[in-house]
């Protein structure tokens, strides 16, 4: 579990985060959206004890981060921008960290070395960015983390790739119930990974959802009427969001999808149809007023 | 799974070894190249040139200024170790990733540190081991195991506080370049900045003695006083430097402790270090650039404030170019802060001037003098005595205890205390004036234990009344003349050469010897306070006295020691067997004069007129002589026998000429004087109008 408690971080005079809380509950995947520039890394580095909050607490599983060994011993933090130590190769940088991790599991690092498929001899300088990438991930999952801490983790992999590691970590929340924060500036990518999804914007949290009552509690609808859309209807809908489109009407409400359904029916429309949501729109119609803003950030 | 904090952690330390274990290689080879490997160089050379050889050629090699290799390996290696050991801390990404380990950063600290004391002292330990074996193995006398054992701890020392100034530099600042330059100025500073103060501070305040205080500031830096530690370090230093290296240590740890890690590549990392660090740099760059123009401009205090301006200016936004590390800080609100300082140095200043503190008035009471220090320089004050220990004649303090002097002196210093003003006004005028100057250097021991220090010049005319009875003391003669610490029996030879001419005399005879030196005593006892000033005349002859230090066997009277690094003597070839006392055979010398007539020697000791002056032209000068007259009469030389000036030949004439005329430049009428001698040389001098024998004047006169 992990818990940031309205945590403030100052930078000289730029604050790149203000009273900033979340929580991950044991065993899900956090996603953290933000344009650049909106404290993602910050938070992360908090997170991950590299950083002292100003203010503000951040814990995992109710122990403070900072300078606490037992913690970061079970957690992982791969951050955005890659560092391995000079002219080390793979097998070097697994032995390092063999060394300092208590609960490096070799057996998953040989086991892993058939999915990443690299050379364990090769020098990690010479790798493609994509691949130091994979061996991060080969090298953060053979710690057997607790917890990952994830900063744009999938930038520079191909889609193959891609969808391999999100397996990968996917199978760890499941078998060992890891609990995972991971960033990303695009809402799309952590479309089909997450259980939550926060938004930060100008080291603010905008808005933090629970994914599975969202996409629940939210539903667009398009109806048409052989003739005009009663109004009773509009009415009654008190959509988040209403679009006349020629004789269609386009509604996003929030209810129950049965009862939603069955109230329409009762109009007799001529058409009725559920559609999928995307998350960006979920979030963009969820923030109302804020929405214009989110679509500049979300893209 | 480890919860206690452990002081190091293994892995990290496995990591640096593998990562740094060249350094040590590195280190080591170099060390062995510049210690035993030379030693062996020196062991193989051919036995010709090996018999000159003796302990100091040895010896030399275990001294660290004694080669660049030595110097360059002593004062890099452990500032490099420093800056590579805890380069992470200063490159972002490399900090994020160390920091996110689960390990202390106390515990990081530790390890980094013990790697780096492994790295650095096992090289030294095997080099003075193989330095040992080497020195035992071959046999080399000369070196004892001793002089092995203070170089490894001198070379200790030096690794030791080297490499910890750089960890604690480098724990608040972000920047791995600032960190090895701030470590070096940082050692530099105490004897860098003190100096800069105190040669400031003599620029306003009148008396202050900055050559006392600035004498030995090289001690205050262990940078420059570790490699040059001759003799070696007493105990007192080598713990003050252990506790120092322990001090730092802490330091470091404490200011990693405080890092934030984002700080990485900023210039300095503890905020509130940033004005400190904008505001000292401001201040050294003022003091700097300020003295820097003060000797460039000779003294001009314009040019010194204009100094001032300009090395406050660069200072400060040097230090906010590197501070904010963007070019765009000369706005209002840092002009301002820089107003600030400005308006508090003149504060300063102002009070500096106005002597606020009594500084320039503090005259001690004559009762509570207990001794005082008379002299020209501070020099026999400052060096301590070891420094001498291969010398027979220390320089003479000239430490005064009789009462009667104490009370001049007293009465002197009153004089120029009450005369301040009209002395500051002159010092700061144009200078180039032809009036002589003394230098006074007080050192006044008071009966509370406390010292009074001052130095002063002040133009010898104007003090004459206070200073002719102190210098016509007896015990500034003793101070002053060695011949009265020469012990005659010591004494192997006089020789008298005289001034212009070839002419010598030896007197070698030991009752001769005896009745020679007194005297000269005498007429040195004898001689007036304005005809060792004001009056000077060149002198007939130089007289020099050799004293033996060896006995007539050849053994080394005072006791040249070879036990320690460092102490070596020059006695290395016969002729350091001796000691010279040069002294002058002054006109005013009569009792010599006599003693020398009544020997016989006289004619051989001085040029005679008639028989070696063979005649000497006259010319009258009427607005005196400077610098350039000088020149101009040096060029043309005597060989002119210009229309309308006087030749004299008669010996008598000439005599009194040789009596009377003077050197150097004069203001007023005078008569400039060649003097020609049978050898084709010549020597001039001149005469003032008023001092003129009479048979001069009447040539002159239309």
């Amino acid at each position: 579990m992990i818990e940031v408690e309205r945590v403030s971080k100052q930078f000289g005079e730029l604050e790149a985060l203000h009273d900033v809380s979340l929580a991950v509950h044991q065993g899900s995947i956090y996603g953290l959206v933000g344009s650049n520039g909106a404290g993602k890394t910050t938070l992360l580095k908090l997170l991950a004890g590299i950083y002292k909050p100003d203010t503000g607490n951040i814990m995992i599983d109710a122990q403070s981060v900072f300078e606490n060994e037992a913690i970061k011993a079970r957690s992982v933090f791969i951050p955005d921008i890659l560092y391995f130590f000079h002219n080390y190769t793979i097998q070097d940088t697994a032995d390092f960290y063999a060394h300092i991790y208590p609960q490096w599991n070799h057996q998953r690092y040989l086991k892993l070395a058939g999915v990443f498929n690299i050379e364990v001899k090769r020098r990690i300088r010479t790798l493609s960015k994509g691949m130091q990438r994979q061996v991060a991930f080969w090298m953060g999952l053979s710690l057997m983390p607790d917890v990952m801490i994830l900063d744009e983790p999938l930038d520079g992999l191909d889609p193959v790739m891609r969808q391999k590691v999100k397996q990968l970590i996917i199978q760890d929340v499941a078998d060992r119930a890891m609990t995972v924060i991971i960033s990303s500036h695009n809402l799309r990518e952590l479309e089909n990974i997450c259980d939550y999804i926060g938004i930060l914007h100008q080291g603010k949290m905008l808005i933090q959802k629970d994914l599975d009552d969202l996409k629940a509690d939210v539903h667009k609808i398009q109806v048409a009427f052989s003739t005009e859309t009663p109004p009773a209807l509009i009415d009654e809908m008190q959509a988040l969001y209403h679009e006349q489109r020629g004789s269609i009407s386009i509604f996003i409400v929030r209810g129950s999808h049965s009862e939603i359904v069955s109230r329409i029916q009762a109009y007799a429309p001529a058409i009725l149809d559920v559609l999928p949501l995307t998350l960006e729109e979920i979030f963009i119609y969820e923030m109302g007023d804020n929405g214009y803003e989110i679509k500049n950030i979300l893209y | 799974m480890k919860s206690k904090t452990s002081f190091i952690n293994k892995g990290i330390l496995n990591n640096d070894f593998k990562r740094y274990t060249w350094i040590g290689i590195v280190y080591l080879l170099g060390l062995l190249v510049a210690v035993p490997l030379k030693l062996a160089m020196i062991y193989t050379r051919p036995e010709a040139i090996k018999v000159n050889y003796n302990a100091f050629t040895y010896l030399r090699v275990l001294e660290f200024d004694s080669s660049p290799l030595l110097l360059i390996l002593l004062l890099t290696v452990p500032v490099l170790t420093g800056i590579l050991l805890f380069r992470y801390l200063q490159y972002g990404k490399a900090a994020d990733m160390e920091h996110a380990l689960p390990i202390k950063r106390e515990t990081l600290y530790n390890t980094h540190i013990l790697t780096g004391l492994i790295l650095l002292l096992t090289p030294v330990i095997i080099t003075a081991l193989i330095t040992w074996a080497l020195v035992a193995g071959l046999g080399i006398e000369f070196i004892a195991g001793r002089n092995i054992l203070v170089w490894l701890e001198v070379a200790f020392l030096l690794n030791l506080l080297l490499f910890l100034s750089t960890v604690a530099v480098g724990m608040f600042t972000g920047l791995s370049v600032l960190q090895g330059l701030l470590t070096y100025i940082l050692l530099l500073v105490p004897s860098g900045l003190s100096l800069l103060v105190f040669h400031n501070l003599s620029l306003y305040v009148y008396g202050f003695p900055n050559d006392y205080y600035s004498a030995n500031l090289e001690k205050l830096s262990p940078l420059l006083r570790l490699p040059n530690s001759t003799p070696p370090l007493p105990a007192g230093e080598i713990i003050l430097y252990l506790l120092l290296c322990v001090a730092l240590y802490f330091l470091g740890r404490y200011l990693y402790r405080r890092r934030n890690i984002e700080t990485a590549g900023d210039a300095i990392t503890i905020e509130v270090l940033r004005p400190l660090f904008k505001y000292a740099v401001t201040f050294c760059t003022m003091l700097l650039l300020g003295s820097y123009f003060h000797s460039a401009a000779q003294g001009s205090m314009f040019w010194t404030y204009f100094g001032y301006l300009l090395g406050a200016g660069l200072g400060y936004f040097l230090t906010e170019i590197l501070l904010n590390k963007s070019l765009y800080v000369f706005q209002w609100q840092r002009v301002r802060g820089l107003g600030v300082y400005g308006l508090v140095i003149i504060v300063l200043i102002g009070l500096l001037y106005t002597d606020c503190t009594g500084y320039e008035k503090r005259l001690p009471e004559l009762s509570q003098i207990k001794n005082v220090y008379m002299d020209s320089y501070f020099y026999p004050l400052i060096y301590e005595d070891e420094m001498y220990a291969g010398n027979a004649f220390k320089p003479s303090k000239a430490i005064y205890d009789d009462h009667d002097n104490i009370a001049r002196i007293q009465a002197l210093h009153r004089q120029i205390i009450a005369r301040r003003g009209e002395e500051k006004e002159a010092s700061s005028g144009p200078s180039g004036e032809t009036q002589r100057k003394e230098r006074i250097c007080l050192a006044y021991e008071l009966k509370n234990g406390r010292h009074l220090y001052r130095d002063y010049i002040i133009p010898t005319a104007v003090y004459a009344e206070q200073l002719k009875p102190i210098y016509e003391s007896r015990e500034y003669k003793f101070h002053h003349f060695e011949i009265f610490r020469a012990n005659p029996d010591t004494i192997k030879m006089i020789d008298i050469h005289s001034r212009n001419g070839n002419k010598h005399v030896r007197i070698a005879e030991p009752e001769r010897i005896k009745q020679a030196v007194a005297v000269l005593r005498q007429d040195v006892l004898e001689q007036s306070f304005e005809a060792m000033t004001v009056n000077q005349r060149p002198a007939w002859a130089d007289i020099n006295i050799t004293i033996a230090l060896a006995d007539d066997a050849g053994n080394t009277m005072p006791a040249v020691v070879y036990d320690r690094v460092g102490i070596y003597g020059s006695v290395t070839s016969e002729r350091n067997n001796y000691y010279d006392i040069g002294m002058e055979w002054q006109k005013s010398y009569t009792h010599f004069e006599r003693w020398l007539q009544d020997t016989g020697l006289y004619d051989q000791a001085r040029l005679l007129p008639g028989s070696d002056i063979v005649h000497a032209i006259i010319n009258y000068a009427p607005d005196g002589i400077d610098e350039a007259g000088y020149r101009q009469l040096m060029q043309a030389g005597n060989a002119e026998e210009k229309p309308g000036v006087l030749k004299i030949t008669d010996p008598d004439k000439l005599e009194l000429c040789l009596r009377t005329y003077q050197s150097g430049y004069k203001e007023g009428a005078l008569y400039t004087v060649f003097f020609k001698v049978n050898t084709g040389n010549s020597f001039w001098g001149l005469i003032p109008s008023a001092e003129a024998p009479d048979f001069i004047k009447p040539h002159f006169t239309p």
